[in-house]
């Protein structure tokens, strides 16, 4: 509750600001120091006795404090990796800022809803300042494009969860977690309209979250947004979005889970399946991310099919989102040296500045699957628990699929080590600060050795 | 029962019958004020003192050909006017006339519907007011007819938003949104304890955007004919244009009496319970009351008309929203300060 | 009441698929209204005042007034709409279909449970509405407001000039 206060009002403060002529760093450190702020106040509840807020409308418990501080925590290390990003913002610095605290707050509101009302409430923060800043490049007409397919669609989606959450309260009588819960174990014959609204849920948050097939906009929308509110999109938004997802369908529908269980079955085969084959032909990296961030979804919704385990999801999301921001970080940097986010811009890289071209070669083993890297160790538990309940199919598919996925992470690799540069290319200069080289460094060190011992965070919860 | 209902379709026929008259009269006023004001005589030869002068012109206007223009949207043509006269009319219905009088032992208050949320019934008609307009200027199929359309929409929507508020700030004070529960309020300290007291910025900003909202000068933009030749109603003609007109001046007869309801007591008049009267004499003393508070306000309505020039375009937009809203929400501040303070 | 029912709710699914039917979009604006109005009535049927009268300012005065203003701009025609392709419209009607399919099927299932005839009569008027939106829902209240300070934002920083 604290935190999403502090959030709020750093927010505000940050608008307030704007009026007066204050500093990029000045602005930066107040960010910096609310986010901290917010941080702490969330770790003060670790392991405390679950706290209801506000007439239950929220409802902090440990699987609350740990994906709050996942979101918080990913956001800050992007944060700190973000000197480009903001150092390139002319106008409406301080609007940017408070978009990213006011989408926090959303997010942290989604987290910890205890009532369906705050879980749509914190969606649609999140997704209008998510609409805003996809275009918030106005010169460039795919940040354009991105942001208005991202708004016609996200706002039928919304429609469509809406409709959902209507249906389920038409049935149940309540928007309290605790109340539909008791509705479906209560036994008793459910009415055919809670199945509909359990199912336009399910495509609601779906589409939140990209899962194929509600995944069209997602190339188009992480192509077309600056790159930073792509990483911000693919990794601490989806972090958000799964811990909804998974707690809505862990609490409320996991004792009709025979319902929908082949229907999320189906959901996740398409989406590693459709990420993977279409990443295949990408000449673009941010695309082949985009596309790679949809697959990753698939894994992230084996755990909602599975319905328990809420430690795997956690561990996946984390190393998912060290291994793409180390990478989108990588790539903002060559976008703007080379002038564009083609495969060819890599060429070399290792040669011009081994310490790019390690850090996107960790993060590509990471995101393909390679053992001693944070992504096989996340991939491993997913898929050993989706194996153990019985899902030997989709265990199957993912690993297929995952064969494929590290042809194209291994077309990056190659770029980089194996082909040399152009002699125009090797006098790029690509600026980077020692923070961020530090921040980079820390990051490669993470994946690495969430790898190696990655019971520092996995079975936290 | 019976006698009941016979009485609510009289009150209505009344009412409706009045607001037509008086917008009638209205129209007579208006020449005759402007006579005056620019030291003319106004209309004098239809009847003594030009008295059946609107009577001639709504037989004129009843007379003339009719035209649509070939290019326009028939229906639509023929819904805009129709849509503006019926609006206009609408919010008569939750004015509270008069207290109750009482026949054969009934009391039967003059007010035709006593709902709970009278004012944002009020409010609600008032935004709709505007298809009217923008309807009947799209239909037209003529630039200077949807450019009157745009800004009569524009313009509506954006002092809307500062009359709300000011409406706000006199609900905080009420504590209910009935008009006739908000009269009732204000017959204390002898039937002079007005609203306008107590909320004297808001009241001023309430009357700003009315005239904004009726579309009357210095604000009367959507017809402005140096510009835009007749604006929305460039090609209307005989009735249709006279219904046009006609709304005008009933929505100015509709929005004093909201002001004179809200702010200034309504039917209230000083020392109404300290003259022993009965009660069938005091309501109809409260009737003629409110009259003359509504006449004192289309007057001010007509005297703003000729004395003030209009505004540019964007000089609206900015008494709008960089003045009114600001100053709107401040009141409120205020007012939910003190509200707090006396509590 | 029941009949005033079932003609406001005739009304409204009638005027709902003109919406969809018509080619002109002005016609289309228009018959929006014409739902907007029946669903205000439904409300005052279910005695829940406040909620007509804000249904009339908010939807009927406001939003459809802006889309008005908008399509007006626009200057839609019917012979400018895009023409879909057949495969398109075959696909369209197929899930349609199946989405009917769907409907119709889980509401021949369904059960008229009995009305409740306990349920508060009063709870539309703004007196409650009022309680239970600052006592019960305080927090998604107060959370609106950062959602609407978001998208004004949004309006401020997309559609003005940069300065710089």
């Amino acid at each position: 509750m604290i935190t999403l206060v502090i959030l709020a009002l750093v927010g505000l403060f940050l608008m307030i600001a704007g009026l007066f002529d204050i500093s990029r760093k000045a602005v930066f450190g107040v960010a910096m120091t609310g986010m901290v702020a917010a941080l702490a106040g969330n770790l003060y509840m670790w392991d405390k006795v679950p706290m209801a807020y506000f007439n239950r409308m929220i409802l902090i418990d440990n699987y609350d404090v740990a994906f709050i501080t996942a979101v918080l925590g990913v956001s800050m290390f992007l944060f700190l990796l973000s000197e480009n990003y903001f150092g390139k913002i002319q106008n409406y610095l301080t609007e940017h800022y408070a978009l990213y605290m006011f989408s926090l707050v959303g997010m942290i509101a989604m987290i910890s809803f205890n009532n369906l009302v705050m879980l749509f409430i914190g969606i649609e923060i999140l997704s209008v300042s998510l609409y805003i800043l996809a275009g918030s490049e106005k010169n460039n007409l795919s940040s354009n494009e991105a942001s208005l397919k991202y708004f016609l669609m996200g706002a039928f989606a919304t429609g469509i969860l809406l409709m959902g959450i209507t249906l389920i309260y038409g049935a149940s009588g309540s928007f309290y977690l605790s109340g539909i819960e008791q509705y479906f174990t209560s036994g008793n014959e459910l009415s055919p309209i809670a199945y509909i609204g359990m199912f336009l849920v399910l495509v609601g948050m779906s589409f939140k979250v990209s899962v194929a097939p509600f995944h069209f906009w997602t190339p188009d929308v992480y192509d077309g947004s600056p790159t930073f509110v792509t990483a911000f999109m693919s990794t601490v938004v989806k972090i958000a979005g799964f811990a909804a997802f998974f707690k809505l369908f862990y609490i409320c529908f996991s004792s009709v889970i025979h319902y929908w269980v082949e229907v999320v079955s189906v959901l996740v085969i398409l989406t590693v399946t459709i990420g993977a084959m279409t990443a295949i032909t990408q000449k673009s990296v941010k695309r082949l991310l985009a596309y790679s961030s949809v697959s990753h979804a698939g894994y992230m919704l084996m755990v909602v099919l599975v319905g328990a385990d809420a430690d795997n999801l956690m561990f996946y999301v984390v190393a998912y989102s060290i291994s793409s921001i180390v990478a989108f970080s990588v790539l903002m940097l060559v976008q703007e040296a080379a002038g564009n986010a083609e495969i060819t811009s890599f060429e070399g890289l290792a040669k011009v500045n081994p310490l790019l071209g390690f850090a996107m070669t960790v993060s590509m083993l990471s995101l393909a699957g390679i053992p001693l890297t944070a992504g096989f160790m996340a991939k491993v538990y997913i898929l050993t628990s989706v194996f153990n309940a019985g899902h030997g199919i989709v265990v199957l598919v993912a690993i297929l699929t995952a064969m494929v996925g590290i042809y194209y992470y291994f077309k990056v690799i190659i770029a980089i080590y194996f082909k040399t540069a152009t002699e125009e290319r090797k006098l790029f200069t690509y600026n980077s600060s020692s923070l961020f080289k530090i921040v980079l460094f820390i990051g490669i060190i993470a994946i690495i050795v969430l790898g190696i011992c990655p019971d520092i965070i996995h079975n936290l919860i | 029962m019976t006698i009941d209902i016979i009485f609510k379709l009289i009150l209505i026929a009344s009412i409706f019958g009045l607001s037509l008259v008086t917008a009638m009269y209205s129209t007579l006023a208006e020449r005759k004020f402007a006579g005056f004001f620019q030291d003319r005589l106004g209309p004098d030869r239809a009847g003594p003192y030009g008295l059946f002068q609107p009577l001639a012109d709504g037989l004129k206007l009843l007379t003339k050909e009719e035209i649509i223009p070939e290019s326009a949207n028939t229906f639509l043509f023929l819904a805009g006017p129709s849509l503006a006269m019926l609006t206009a009319c609408m919010t008569s219905a939750v004015i509270p006339w008069g207290t109750y009088i009482e026949v054969d032992g009934h009391k039967l208050p003059l007010q035709v519907a006593d709902i709970n949320v009278g004012i944002l019934f009020v409010f609600g008609v008032v935004s709709l007011g505007v298809y009217g307009v923008m309807i009947g200027g799209w239909a037209s199929n003529n630039k200077f007819s949807l450019l009157g359309a745009i800004r009569g929409a524009s313009q509506n929507i954006s002092y809307e938003i500062s009359m709300g508020l000011s409406i706000i700030a006199l609900v905080m004070i009420t504590g209910s949104l009935s008009m006739r529960e908000i009269t009732d309020q204000q017959s204390g300290f002898h039937g002079m304890n007005w609203y306008v007291i107590k909320q004297p910025l808001g009241f001023l900003i309430f009357l700003i955007c009315s005239f904004a909202e009726t579309n009357r000068t210095p604000f009367d933009l959507p017809e402005c004919e140096t510009e835009l030749v007749g604006g929305y109603h460039t090609e209307y003609s005989s009735m249709k244009l006279g219904f046009y007109l006609f709304a005008e001046y009933i929505n100015m007869f509709i929005s004093s009496a909201v002001m004179a309801t809200l702010y200034f007591g309504g039917y209230n008049f000083p020392f109404m319970h300290d003259l022993g009267l009965s009660q069938n004499v005091v309501a109809m003393l409260g009737v003629g009351a409110l009259f003359i508070k509504i006449l004192l306000f289309i007057f001010f309505f007509m005297w703003v008309r000729w004395t003030v020039p209009r505004f540019r375009y964007d000089q609206l937009m900015r008494l709008g929203w960089q003045v009114l809203i600001p100053l709107a929400i401040l009141n409120i501040i205020i007012t939910g300060g003190v509200v707090l303070f006396f509590q | 009441m029941d009949k005033m029912f079932y003609f406001l709710a005739f009304l409204a699914i009638l005027s709902a698929l003109m919406v969809v039917l018509v080619k002109n979009p002005i016609h289309s604006i228009l018959y929006l209204l014409v739902t907007f109005t029946s669903i205000t009535g439904h409300y005052i049927l279910f005695n829940a005042q406040f909620l007509a009268a804000v249904n009339f300012i908010v939807y009927m005065g406001a939003i459809m007034v802006l889309f008005l203003f908008v399509i007006m701009f626009l200057n839609l025609n019917g012979e400018t709409e895009p023409q879909k392709s057949t495969l398109v419209k075959f696909a369209g009607v197929i899930s349609g279909g199946l989405l009917l399919l769907v409907m119709v099927a889980s509401f021949k299932k369904a059960v008229t449970i009995p009305l409740n005839t306990e349920v508060d009569t009063q709870i539309g008027l703004i007196k409650n509405l009022g309680m239970v939106l600052f006592k019960d829902y305080a927090l998604p209240f107060e959370l609106a407001s950062v959602l609407f300070l978001v998208a004004m934002i949004g309006a401020v920083m997309l559609a003005k000039k940069d300065w710089k």
